[in-house]
């Protein structure tokens, strides 16, 4: 069976839900991005961006069905996802100057891995901050924020 | 919505020939059963049931007038 494009195949799925759309293709952070225009971007989005998780969700398990190796794509709706971005890592830098003035470690909440791995980039060069993960396969982990001299000392 | 998840459903299964989707509606509450070779359920429900939630998410997402679209994974007799 030929591998339908990454983009054939989301607007095949976007097509049969109703939604009128035009997908447009680019890149975030160096990997395969789609970006879909649509005027019903609350409903493809949904609450705290859910749904749009669901739908980059299954459209990667269709890919990896047809080819093992297909890289994974990241789905936004309207710029949604890099907004979302700046905001998410603005909440987290707002913590970790709490952990800087207090010197004490701060859990954040349970996260997936895409987020994580934000979270992990944003502070690899940080002076002051290191990340540390949990351990264990759950999907939905929680980072710990660390004052790396008393990591130091540990 | 049918065409949907005839679309996801095929691409997700071993044996896509096997799929039967039927419409369902009882009290006005609208039930999709998808009918599968028994060796594909694994693979429609997805580890911890993440794919059908995903697809019952979709589904909800694109249904404009507020009912709750239910969809059901069953082994073809």
């Amino acid at each position: 069976m030929p591998s339908p494009s990454p983009r054939e195949t989301l607007e095949l799925m976007l097509g049969h839900l109703g939604f009128v759309f035009e997908v447009e293709e680019v890149e975030q952070g160096g990997r395969p991005a789609l970006n879909i225009h649509t005027r019903e971007a609350g409903r493809l989005i949904g609450r705290d961006g859910h749904t749009l998780e669901d739908l980059q969700y299954l459209l990667n398990r269709i890919l990896l069905r047809h080819d093992e190796s297909a890289p994974n794509v990241i789905i936004d709706v309207e710029g949604y996802r890099q907004k979302e971005k700046q905001d998410f890592l603005g909440r987290i830098r707002e913590l970790a100057e709490q952990v800087r003035h207090t010197g004490r470690p701060l859990a954040l909440a349970p996260m997936n891995s895409f987020d994580r791995r934000l979270v992990h980039q944003a502070f690899a060069e940080d002076p002051d901050i290191a990340t540390q993960s949990e351990e264990g396969t759950a999907r939905l982990k929680q980072i710990t924020l660390v004052p790396r001299h008393s990591q130091a000392e540990a | 919505m049918k065409h949907f998840l005839d679309f996801v459903v095929r691409s997700l299964v071993d044996n896509p020939d096997d799929v039967q989707i039927s419409e369902i509606t009882h009290e006005g509450q609208t039930t999709y059963r998808v009918g599968l070779h028994p060796a594909d359920i694994g693979l429609v429900i997805g580890k911890g049931g993440h794919t059908i939630g995903s697809i019952r998410s979709l589904v909800n997402s694109a249904n404009k007038n507020g009912e709750n679209l239910a969809v059901e994974v069953v082994e073809n007799a």
